[in-house]
């Protein structure tokens, strides 16, 4: 048997951001309005397509750091790349997002990631401007605004972390 | 399990192999799985392929091999088939060693406490997060309120403020609505004001207008009447809409409000005769009682708060019978007021809309509150300037204005003996009087 190559994404950010909805709508293709926390990892599969491979997505969905569980960066030992999520709704949680960042940076060096806004479908709610947004695409984030409820940015994204960690 | 009694350590071994469904995976150092036990249908993993890669098999340990610590850790790790593992690695030699545990039930009690604080902390953050926008909604209210309030200060300017309070305080509708009401209805006229300001520049007449209707609507405000409108140099007010204090004290208001207008602008001739203005203002005044329909005239869009009707038309008539510096009264308003002024009749006139037949009262004086008349002498011409208000002349001085007005008399008969041809002015061109200053005179 060929060995099949295989990447490890890990899904970064505060609780209630939306990363098990992201991880279940590009995986499974289902979203889900109720909220289910998650405690420690869940670990799911993804098979992409590129012109010239097929790579293993294996998507590592992090519980989202507070106060009751700390973040455990040994989690990231072995990953290829991470995806950060934010809601947009809650501004505080771009702040974790871009702690964790910095963390794991410290740590691993630089990873390709990508930073997802998310809950771009309650953009009426939204905490986070377009200010910010620039502001952060100027400081040489790659940032996309996305739903997890309408599949905005999600294939698109993981389709992006699999090029520049396969490649 | 040294130290512990033999059937102690078969019970732990029990537990830990059996309860917690201990699987374990055996991997050499290319990676390869070289052997496999236990509870492995447990984690899905039945059907795993010695000989070959590891990861390939079971995916959740990409990146995780070889591991870079002994023993290393991965707590609560959910797998496709649903169950929650500690996967422990362990590495002796050449082989790691990992060690799967079953924590679904533990996995399931925390994610019960996470969810609740979790479901806690997001209450929190929404309550702040409406809180906020409450706040800003308040804000945004205020501006709104203060920026009304300020538009509202300056229509309140192109309002009569008896209206202007009307609207504002909800009392009456902004709508094409008018009522019959039984009102008192005051015009005024500067008589030839045109050729009376024809020698003034043009901000010097706005000035001396704007000066004139400030004090009138002033004194008409204080006697509680409604500035209805402007007419060139010609002012309309009516009493009994929308405030009433009953028909015979809104017409006797009016009549209270005429005198002091005249007795007011014969002062402020003498102001404005000292300031440059060499012909004074004289002004004629009509006023009649009766029903007339008062409300919003126009359109939807464009609406005038106003009385019309053959009334109000009357009023507006005999202003313009009256001699300058007079007011002149219907017989309906007369009866209203009979208590509080001398008046005499004046011939018949006909009105067009009125089938009745019209006797204007030309008020000969107001009588104060205990009946007496009140008399203003004024006159302003080349040589005089003349203004006596004997209510408001000191007691010390009476004596001495005597003595000034008999060397005044005695001086003018002087002047006819010497027979000098006089100048002379027609007597209603240039006197200004107030009440019935002129007879008194």
């Amino acid at each position: 048997m060929t060995a099949m190559l295989q990447k490890k994404i890990c899904m970064l950010g505060g609780f209630s951001v939306g990363k098990t909805s992201l991880v279940k709508r590009y995986v499974h293709s289902v979203f889900s309005e109720s909220y289910l926390t998650t405690v420690g990892v869940k670990i799911d599969k993804k098979t992409v397509t590129l012109p010239d491979r097929v790579v293993n997505l294996i998507l590592w969905d992090l519980a989202g750091e507070d106060d009751l569980n700390s973040f455990r960066m040994t989690n990231l030992r072995g990953a290829a790349g991470y995806m950060l999520v934010a809601d947009g709704t809650r501004r505080s949680t771009l702040d974790v997002a871009l702690s964790l960042h910095r963390r794991v940076e410290a740590e691993y060096g630089p990873l390709p990631f990508v930073l997802l806004l998310n809950k771009s479908d309650l953009k009426e709610q939204w905490e986070i401007g377009d200010a910010d947004v620039a502001g952060l695409r100027d400081g040489g984030i790659l940032v996309e605004p996305s739903s997890a409820l309408t599949g905005e940015s999600v294939e698109d994204a993981f389709m992006d972390l699999a090029v520049r960690t396969a490649g | 399990m040294e130290g512990l009694p033999a059937s102690l350590a078969d019970r732990l071994q029990e537990l830990a192999y059996n309860e917690r469904s201990v699987a374990y995976l055996e991997i050499d150092a290319a990676l390869t799985l070289i052997g496999a036990g236990g509870h492995l249908e447990n984690y899905g993993l039945s059907n795993l392929r010695l000989g070959e890669p590891v990861v390939q098999q079971c995916f959740f340990l990409e990146g995780l091999l070889p591991p870079v610590e002994s023993p290393f850790l991965v707590p609560s790790v959910e797998l496709d088939c649903g169950r929650a593992v500690d996967l422990h690695f362990h590495k002796d030699c050449t082989t790691v060693w990992v060690v799967l545990f079953d924590v679904t039930e533990y996995r399931d009690a925390t994610r019960r406490l996470q969810q609740k604080a979790y479901d806690m902390t997001l209450l929190q953050e929404k309550e702040a997060q409406l809180n906020r926008r409450l706040e800003s909604v308040n804000r945004e209210l205020e501006a709104a309120n203060d920026f009304l309030v300020r538009i509202s200060t300056k229509l309140s300017h192109y309002l009569a403020p008896q209206i202007y309070k009307s609207i504002f305080s909800g009392q009456k509708d902004v709508t094409i609505h008018t009522e019959r009401k039984e009102l008192t209805i005051f015009f005024s006229d500067i008589k030839d004001f045109t050729a009376t300001t024809e020698r003034l520049q043009p901000e010097e007449i706005t000035h001396l207008l704007n000066e004139y209707f400030t004090e009138m609507s002033t004194i008409a405000l204080k006697h509680g009447g409604t500035v209805d409108k402007f007419i060139g140099d010609a002012l309309v007010i009516f009493f009994g809409d929308p405030e009433s204090r009953g028909t015979v004290e809104d017409a006797r208001a009016c009549l209270n409000m005429a005198a002091e207008m005249q007795s007011r602008l014969a002062e402020l001739n003498v102001k404005w005769r000292s300031a440059g203005t060499e012909q004074p203002f004289r002004v004629r005044m009509g006023i009649n009682t009766g029903f007339c329909n008062v409300g919003n005239f126009g359109s939807a869009n464009r609406m005038d708060y106003t009385a019309i009707g053959a009334e109000v038309n009357l009023a507006a008539r005999l202003q313009s019978i009256a001699e300058p510096g007079h007011i002149v009264i219907s017989f309906d308003t007369y009866v209203l007021v009979r208590e509080i002024v001398a008046a005499r009749a004046l011939p018949k006139i006909a009105v067009k809309g009125i089938s009745r037949e019209v006797v204007p009262y030309v008020v000969e004086g107001v009588l104060d509150q205990a009946g007496r008349k009140i008399e203003i002498f004024s006159e302003h011409m080349t040589g005089l300037d003349f203004y006596l208000d004997p209510r408001a002349v000191d007691a010390t001085a009476v004596d001495r204005i005597r003595a000034t007005l008999r060397s005044a008399i005695t001086a003018l008969d002087g002047r006819d003996a010497e027979n000098i041809t006089a100048e002379v002015v027609p007597p209603d061109q240039n006197s200004c009087s107030s009440d019935v200053n002129d007879e008194a005179l």
